[in-house]
Order: C-alpha cells, then sequence, then structure tokens
C-alpha cells in the first residue's frame, strides 16, 4: 500500500461521485458493509483471506437477499428520490402526492386503492368530477323543489283562491275569445247584434234581390221585400228632403218614395247624375209605405249567411246588414232603413 | 196608410164631408178650404212693392182695396214659370187678413171626407212641410191639402198686415 488512508478515501469518494449509475448498489455495498462490520466486527478486525471471503459472502447475502426481505420501502424510496431529481418542475405535486402517500401510510397502511383513487380523483380529473356534482346538485334541488311543491299542496288550505284566479284566467280567455269572434264576424262568420233581429230572421239559406241604382248594385233579403211597383206618377210633396221623390198612389194608398240615389251617396249624387238615372221600379220595404227607386232589377239569387260579411256595429249606417261577398254589394237593414226614414234622417245624418 | 194614421182634417167626429177648390203648382194639385177662398181672379197686373219680403210678389186694386199677393212657387220652394191664361190669383182669408195666391191654374172644387184624408210624410225638415194638412188620393191622383193659416208664420202675417 504506497497510497495513504486519506489518499485512498478521497479516491473512494470520488469514486463515489463520478460512477452515478452505480450509486445505489455502492450505498447499499457500504451499507451493507458497515452493518457487516458492526454485526461481525471480529471478522473485519480480522483482516484475514478466510475473513475476507466470508465478509464477501455477507455482502453478497445481503445484496441478493435486501430487496427481497425489504422490497417496498428500499424501493419506493430511491424512485422517489429519482422523481425528486428528474421531475423538478412537478416537485410540489410530487410531494404533495408523497407526502399524502406517507401519510396514508403512515395512518392506515390498508387502505384500499380504491379509496386512494377516489381521494386523488379530484386532483387529476377536476372536469368532470365537477359536472357530475353539478349534476348532482340540481337533480338535488330538483327533487328538493318538487318535494317543496309536493308538500306545499296539501299544506296550502285556502285552495278557494287558487280557484279563483284559475277562473279569472278563463274570463281573460273568454274576452279574448269574444275580442276574436267580434273580428271573426266583421269577415264574416257569426251574425252581431245589430244584424241579429235581422239573422234571427232569415235562415241559414235566404233569397235575395239585387237592384242597380246609378251604377250601385244593393241586395235585399226577400223575407224584407214588400213588394214591386213600376213607377208612374210620383207627386212631390214640398218642404221634403232632396232625397224625398214624392208619394205615388198604389192600390188607394200613398207610397213614400225614396230617390234611392240621393238617399245612400248624397255626396255622389249631384245634379248631373240625377237627370241621368232613369228610375223604373219602385222596391217596397215590407209592410212600410216606404219604397226604394231603383233602375233595374238584376235578379233574386239563394244564399248563405257565411255568404254575408255581417256588420258587428250599427255605427253610422245601421241600414246597411253587410256585404255580400260574392257580388260585392251592400245588403240592407230593411227594419234599421224604415225606422231612418219614418224619422226623417238621410244615410248620413247622425243617428241617436 | 192604416185608419190610425189618416187625420181628421177640419172634419168632426162624424166625418164630415168639406169641399175643397183644388188648383194646380208644377204638375201638382193642391187643395185648400173653400170656406177661406173669396174669389178667384184671372192674371192682372201686380204692382211690385220696393223693400217687400222676397215672397211677395205686389199688390193689386181689388175694387179699391188693396190685396197683397204671394208668390206660391217661391213659397213652395218651387221654381219660378212663365204667366199664362191659366194662371190666377186666388183670394183667400186667412189669420184675419186677405190675400191673394199666383197659382197656375184653378181647376174644380172636391169634396172630401175626412176619413178619406191621410197624413203627409212626416219627413219634412223645412218650413214649408208645415203647409201641409194632409194628402187624398182622388182618382188615382194626389190631392195635396194646404193649410193656408200656417202658409207664412205670425212675423210674417203681422210683416204682411203692414205692408
Amino acid at each position: 500500500m504506497t497510497t495513504s488512508v486519506d489518499e485512498t478515501v478521497f479516491d473512494y469518494f470520488s469514486l463515489l461521485l463520478t460512477e452515478v449509475e452505480d450509486e445505489p448498489n455502492i450505498q447499499v455495498e457500504a451499507i451493507t458493509a458497515d452493518i457487516a462490520e458492526q454485526v461481525f466486527p471480529e471478522l473485519i478486525s480480522d483482516g484475514s483471506s478466510s475473513n475476507a471471503l466470508k465478509l464477501k459472502g455477507l455482502k453478497s447475502e445481503l445484496v441478493n437477499n435486501e430487496p427481497v426481505i425489504e422490497k417496498p420501502e428500499t424501493i419506493e424510496t430511491p424512485r422517489l428520490q429519482t422523481q425528486l431529481k428528474t421531475q423538478s418542475h412537478n416537485k410540489t405535486q410530487t410531494e404533495t402526492q408523497a407526502l399524502t402517500k406517507s401519510k396514508i401510510r403512515e395512518t392506515d397502511p390498508h387502505l384500499d386503492k380504491l379509496a386512494l383513487e377516489q381521494l386523488l380523483a379530484p386532483v387529476f380529473k377536476p372536469e368532470p368530477q365537477i359536472e357530475t356534482e353539478s349534476i348532482v346538485k340540481l337533480q338535488n334541488q330538483t327533487l328538493a323543489k318538487s318535494k317543496i311543491k309536493t308538500t306545499s299542496v296539501p299544506d296550502k288550505v285556502a285552495v278557494k283562491p287558487k280557484v279563483d284566479v284559475h277562473v279569472e284566467n278563463k274570463i281573460d280567455i273568454k274576452q279574448n275569445q269574444e275580442q276574436e269572434l267580434e273580428l271573426k264576424t266583421q269577415l264574416g262568420e257569426i251574425p252581431p247584434k245589430v244584424t241579429k233581429d235581422l239573422l234571427e230572421t232569415l235562415d241559414d239559406e235566404f233569397q235575395v234581390l239585387f237592384f242597380k241604382v246609378a251604377g250601385l248594385t244593393l241586395a235585399v233579403p226577400l223575407v224584407s221585400l214588400g213588394g214591386i211597383v213600376k213607377i208612374e206618377r210620383i207627386n212631390h210633396i214640398m218642404g221634403r228632403p232632396a232625397w224625398y221623390k214624392g208619394v205615388q198612389t198604389y192600390r188607394d194608398t200613398q207610397l213614400n218614395i225614396v230617390d234611392t240615389g240621393a238617399w245612400v251617396m248624397p255626396e255622389k249624387y249631384d245634379k248631373a247624375l240625377a237627370e241621368s238615372v232613369n228610375y223604373q221600379y219602385v222596391v217596397l220595404l215590407e209592410d212600410s209605405n216606404w219604397g226604394l227607386t231603383c233602375e233595374s232589377l238584376v235578379n233574386a239569387v239563394r244564399i248563405t249567411k257565411s255568404e254575408v260579411n255581417w256588420r258587428s256595429k250599427a255605427g253610422k249606417r245601421p241600414w246597411l246588414a253587410g256585404v255580400v261577398k260574392e257580388q260585392m254589394c251592400g245588403i240592407l237593414h230593411v227594419q234599421a232603413l224604415i225606422e231612418l226614414l219614418n224619422s226623417g234622417l238621410g244615410s248620413q245624418d247622425p243617428v241617436g | 196608410m192604416t185608419d190610425a194614421n189618416k187625420v181628421a182634417v177640419a172634419v168632426n167626429k162624424d166625418d164630415e164631408v168639406l169641399q175643397w177648390v183644388t188648383f194646380r203648382l208644377d204638375n201638382e194639385t193642391y187643395g185648400i178650404n173653400v170656406m177661406q177662398v173669396q174669389e178667384v181672379l184671372r192674371y192682372t197686373e201686380i204692382a211690385p212693392v220696393p223693400g217687400a219680403p222676397h215672397y211677395v210678389l205686389g199688390i193689386i186694386n181689388l175694387r179699391g182695396n188693396v190685396v197683397t199677393v204671394i208668390d206660391t212657387r217661391t213659397r213652395f220652394g218651387l221654381a219660378s214659370a212663365e204667366i199664362d191664361d191659366s194662371t190666377r190669383i186666388v183670394i183667400i182669408e186667412a189669420e184675419k187678413q186677405v190675400i191673394g195666391i199666383l197659382v197656375d191654374s184653378v181647376a174644380e172644387v172636391v169634396y172630401l171626407r175626412g176619413s178619406e184624408i191621410d197624413n203627409a210624410p212626416n219627413v219634412g225638415t223645412e218650413e214649408s212641410a208645415k203647409f201641409i194638412q194632409g194628402v187624398s188620393n182622388r182618382d188615382n191622383e194626389l190631392l195635396i191639402l194646404v193649410d193656408l193659416d200656417k202658409l207664412l208664420s205670425d212675423e210674417e202675417w203681422m210683416e204682411l198686415s203692414q205692408i
């Protein structure tokens, strides 16, 4: 031995520092050698070849048996050490893992693997966990709410207010329906108030007479037609409105003849139009002595109520019951017309 | 017309027969109570009166009495017409005044029962509508009966008396 003890020690440690791959084994060898020296001091202190061989054998036994005997602990430790060295960026995570593992081992070494995974799952797979939690929460909330609802119903003793509210809603719905019906009646579906009397007298299918006055076609239901008289001699009576054409004698009675054009459309019935009109017949209104002059009788046809757009409100023209859709002409409300004529009112005079 | 609508014009409860003098005006026949008619004159010159109402044609001298003549056409709301041989001046008494009315012609005197007189259609809004007492159908011809007392209003009668 030419080298000193210090040099030998220095070489040994330098070897240790350079041989990184064999470090665990060397450590193990060093540790085992130390243990062997502590356990078997007589063999080491002796320094004989036989003892040296025995020591080698013991070392090899210790090295070979070491992983087998203490495998769980001795393997875990170097793995953690290598992880600490190689995965520096995940240091904290690994430390926490290691700490949790060590803590678990300390507290309960027989802890189930599944339990561990469950505990660690929120850390590694947070999103699905949150989703399930939210779903569960929502389900719980809905369940809770449904439970509240079901429990609150029997608790409410006052059922009547609820029923009243429901009835009010129904009334609102009815009102809306009535409004809709009113709108529909204007489109010619159901008879309105004004024409109610007329429509009650009419069958679903009824006949109307169409006649023409100064290019205007008018219709009168046959049930409201008192007769048709040819114009012969109309006596003018002074002090009467322009639309009052005069009186015609008919079967010992006097008919009040209305200048239909002047009555229906006074704004258009100027002198020129009045002179151009050639009245031929008088359409008598029911059993009254009123008659409407007309130039020609078109025809009498059978129509249904649905073929007429019935007016819903009397408005300014109560004499107009509606409009016949196909012929696009006004249908007369004879009763209202008679009332107006008896009052001496024209078609555009204010009513009421 | 129904019986209920019939009016007893100057007729008592016994449906008395009255006489009516008829005259023509613008192709219509009118009747006036014969008791109010004094005489019927041929057309004579009518002297206009300055400042007289529009319905006054003028004055005539009837046997020394000044008689105011009314333009009946104007009063009835009818268009004016030419004077011809048929034109007559009917002297009547109404509202204690004697006046003359100018007419197209005088036809006859007719007898009418109260039951034969019907109401005139009550649709008139003009003042002239008040003149008509009623109407009657006679030989398929309508006779319009005129209430002479209502031919003019009270103010007009007063105004007429001061001409």
